[in-house]
């Protein structure tokens, strides 16, 4: 494996870590304004 | 009476010993001295050092793979455990069992230090590769700056299982290191004003977030990276039993007994597949010190982007925290909190810093994960 393949490998890799893990940041943050309106709206 | 006692002889260990078995086994007495002594790491140091005297005992035949004559060593079954795969994955469910996500679910954006500690991965990955090893073997060395030993263990097994041994005893060995090796780094790259930073305190976390937190996440990463679906998929069906509360001797068992005996398992396996001819390498040598590099570039990689994050956040998050994001939980939120409170002693981090301690346990799978799915 040549140095440039290594450094692809790890371009993707971090990039696909990162997606997921902001995508369940998201996620969490979505989750939570929903709970919180509903109880908002349940008064 | 000559020729029993010269077959005695012949048939003992002692007749089959070398000066590597010799070697080995000085290694694992060293091992059994700094788990029992040192206290590093001892459920998993103590096992993995008796599986290192077992093999390397001549003639005992521990590890023996079956013949037509003989069923083979107790080893050589009990490590299918770990070569299929079905250890490390146990291990995560029980590690899901004994993980709170709430300051995670609490404070969501420290999932993205738990994702820039990951780098310390790929710079060892590609430091293995600038050295000559093979994709596999760089994949597998690069994984010790997880901080993750069930994850090193797993994808290890799949890639380059010859160096499973070096790998195992550096990631244990570099988490028990974890309070030596960070405070240097963070205190090198933060300044005392952003030491002292105090975090506001994390919200409350409600059940119904809890629950669907370990859903949510099996389901996203399965579909996102399916070869990380194993370890996450367990990791998240261990938290699940702990957060719904209806299985309590479920999550008792797994958190304890089952934790135990997986570790044990695992432990002397791994450890028997220390051969002399591998360990005794100058491969070891560089597998040493490329997780050593891991551990670094991990831990600065998150104190880097937790300095980026505080900046971004007008000094909402103390960028010691990002340490943390190398997983070795719950050493490294330990750590932070310690520096914290050398700064400040009413700063207290440490369920800030088990946000991204936690988040490090997902990010270090699914960076196994992508590099499974690269590599088979």
């Amino acid at each position: 494996m040549t140095l440039l393949e290594a450094g692809m490998i790890t371009i993707v890799s971090m990039g696909i870590v990162f997606i997921v893990l902001t995508c369940l940041m998201v996620a969490l943050n979505l989750i939570h304004r929903i709970l919180a309106s509903r109880e908002d709206h349940h008064g | 009476m000559a020729d029993i006692i010269q077959n005695m002889i012949e048939t003992s260990g002692f007749a089959g010993l070398t000066w590597r078995h010799l070697v080995m086994i000085a290694i694992a007495l060293i091992f059994i001295y700094l788990a029992i002594f040192k206290e590093y790491e001892p459920y998993l140091l103590l096992p993995i050092a008796f599986g290192i005297l077992l093999v390397n005992l001549p003639f005992a035949g521990v590890f023996a793979s079956p013949t037509e004559a003989e069923p083979g060593g107790l080893i050589y079954y009990l490590y299918q455990g770990t070569n299929l795969g079905i250890y490390p994955p146990l291990i995560f469910l029980c590690l899901g069992a004994s993980t709170d996500f709430g300051p995670l679910i609490a404070n969501p954006k420290t999932l993205l230090l738990g994702a820039a500690a990951q780098f310390g991965i790929f710079a060892a990955f590609f430091g293995a590769i600038f050295l000559g090893m093979t994709g596999m073997e760089a994949a597998s060395v690069g994984i010790i700056g997880g901080a993750d030993g069930p994850t090193a263990i797993y994808l290890t097994t799949r890639l380059a299982p010859h160096i499973l041994s070096v790998i195992a005893v550096a990631a244990y060995s570099y988490m028990a290191l974890v309070p030596i090796i960070q405070p240097p780094i963070i205190n090198a790259l933060t300044t005392p004003e952003e030491r002292k930073i105090k975090m506001s305190m994390q919200r409350t976390v409600k059940k119904t977030e809890r629950i669907l937190f370990p859903i949510f996440t099996t389901i996203f990463v399965a579909l996102v990276v399916p070869a990380a679906t194993t370890l996450i998929g367990c990791l998240m069906l261990g938290n699940l039993i702990r957060e719904s509360e209806v299985v309590p001797k479920l999550t008792e068992t797994l958190q304890n007994a089952m934790m135990y005996i997986v570790t044990i398992l695992l432990g002397l396996t791994v450890g028997a597949k220390a051969e002399a001819d591998i360990f005794l390498s100058i491969d070891t040598i560089k597998i040493i010190l490329l997780g050593l590099l891991a551990f670094c570039v991990g831990t600065a990689s998150g104190v880097l982007f937790g300095k980026l994050m505080c900046r971004l956040t007008k000094g909402e998050i103390n960028p010691m925290i990002g340490a943390a994001g190398v997983s070795a939980v719950p050493m490294a939120a330990r750590v932070v909190h310690k520096e914290g409170l050398k700064n400040d002693p009413t700063n207290y981090l440490l369920m800030h810093a088990m946000g991204p301690n936690v988040a490090g346990i997902i990010g270090s799978a699914i960076a196994a994960g992508t590099l499974l799915a690269y590599f088979k």
